[in-house]
């Protein structure tokens, strides 16, 4: 016989209290995590009870742990991959990092091509360098992509830049470019949707992803930060 | 809440960073969480060397989980000890089951464990205890901490504690409704 209606709001809520203190028993937490699988509310009522208990760990007085710990997670969590060599950039001096950040700037003030731009979005390398410029002009209809200082990436890859539009597969827009600019053409199939999707960029081989569901590991994501009035053109 | 916007973000950055593996990001989460997430790990435990085993491999998942973190279902630092606590829980059930194998040691737990009184000291404990858990009586409360941190049921509550188990049921339920009240209020 079960303790619990899980139909009735307030025995869901009850439930999920005891589920995230870990109270309840086997048969009843089977129930519970069927119920969890398919229902929002349920899925609500599981967060709000963690933020709620969350309380009992911030009541707690904090423990400075020894340094041995950081050691040991430093040394298991260092990169081996190719991206460790991205330290190349992370090394780079401040002289250099002063001159990325004087061309971004100038390339904001001289207008070409932000004038008329609606929505940027700057692609922050490792190291906070800033790698393209993502702009977007409303009454264009166009999406430019700006190389500034591209990351180093190995033998046959290329990023991909993609607009994770809600609802629906993910509109590439385009390959980005080791130098120089690309533009794309807002469709108007999602330029409704444009300046509230998120972008994402991800790394391909050189013909880029078969498909907005078949894409390579995300490198870099982000969203578009308005620079003109946008309730123009929306 | 509002409050620790701010801080939210600042963590939810570093977690990000995380996600695309740079490794400066996890120094500085680790820099700026790891004495909390040690208290809860000790708080479990209650043993130094497992509560710093256990706060490695906790960082080490939420480097390689970072990139599923999702600020729309939970705040980064509840999150994150929500991390520390489930592995903190798996080990402490690990340690039970062995030292239930070894018939030397089941004295030892009868004798340590503390007992009612002991348990309500140990909750007063906290200097700055917050609002809505200061509101609850000491058999909610003592209720609540035994079952989040220690992983006990209703019923090895009631044995520990040597109260009936419909009370221990009562000040759950009743403690979590209070708790919900005074939180939602906030």
């Amino acid at each position: 016989m079960s303790e619990w209606n899980l139909s009735d709001p307030g025995d869901r809520n009850e439930a999920a209290a005891e589920y995230v203190l870990g109270l309840l028993p086997q048969t009843e937490k089977a129930r519970f995590e069927a119920l969890l699988a398919a229902s929002h509310d349920a899925q609500q009522d599981v967060r709000n009870w963690q933020e709620h208990l969350n309380i009992l760990n911030e009541n707690l007085v904090p423990q400075q742990p020894p340094a041995k710990v950081w050691k040991e997670v430093s040394k298991a969590t260092k990169p081996e991959s190719f991206w460790s060599n991205l330290r190349f950039w992370q090394s780079a001096s401040v002289s250099m990092a002063l001159a990325v950040v004087f061309t971004v700037v100038l390339w904001f003030q001289s207008g070409v091509p932000g004038n008329g731009m609606d929505y940027v979005y700057v692609v922050q390398g490792p190291s906070e360098q800033t790698e393209w410029i993502v702009n977007a002009s409303m009454n264009r209809d166009k999406v430019y992509v700006e190389a500034v200082q591209p990351v180093s990436l190995p033998d046959g890859k290329v990023c991909e830049l993609w607009l994770m539009v809600a609802g629906r597969e993910p509109v590439s827009l385009g390959i980005l470019p080791k130098m120089g600019r690309n533009e794309v053409t807002i469709s108007s199939e999602w330029r409704e949707a444009l300046k509230n999707s998120p972008l994402v960029i991800t790394l391909e081989k050189p013909s880029g992803a078969p498909n907005g569901y078949e894409m390579g590991p995300v490198m870099n994501k982000g969203k578009w930060t308005p620079v003109n009035k946008a309730s123009d053109y929306f | 809440m509002s409050s620790d916007t701010g801080q939210d973000q600042k963590l939810v950055q570093h977690l990000e960073g995380c996600a695309h593996e740079r490794h400066g990001s996890l120094q500085k989460l680790y820099s700026i969480t790891s004495a909390n997430l040690f208290s809860v790990s000790l708080r479990i435990l209650k043993d130094r060397e497992q509560a710093e085993d256990c706060l490695q491999n906790a960082y080490i998942k939420i480097w390689k989980n970072a990139g599923s973190y999702d600020i729309t279902k939970a705040r980064p630092m509840t999150w994150m000890n929500t991390i520390v606590r489930n592995q903190a829980l798996d080990m402490l059930r690990r340690k039970k089951v062995q030292e239930v194998s070894d018939d030397d040691h089941i004295h030892q737990i009868a004798d340590t464990a503390p007992g009612h009184e002991e348990q309500l000291a140990l909750s007063r404990n906290s200097a700055n205890m917050h609002k809505c858990l200061a509101d609850l009586s000491d058999q909610q409360r003592v209720c609540i901490e035994l079952a989040y941190f220690e992983g006990l049921t209703h019923q090895e509550m009631s044995e520990q504690l040597e109260f009936p188990l419909g009370s221990v049921k009562t000040w759950i339920r009743r403690g979590l409704a209070r708790l919900r009240t005074c939180l939602s209020g906030i």
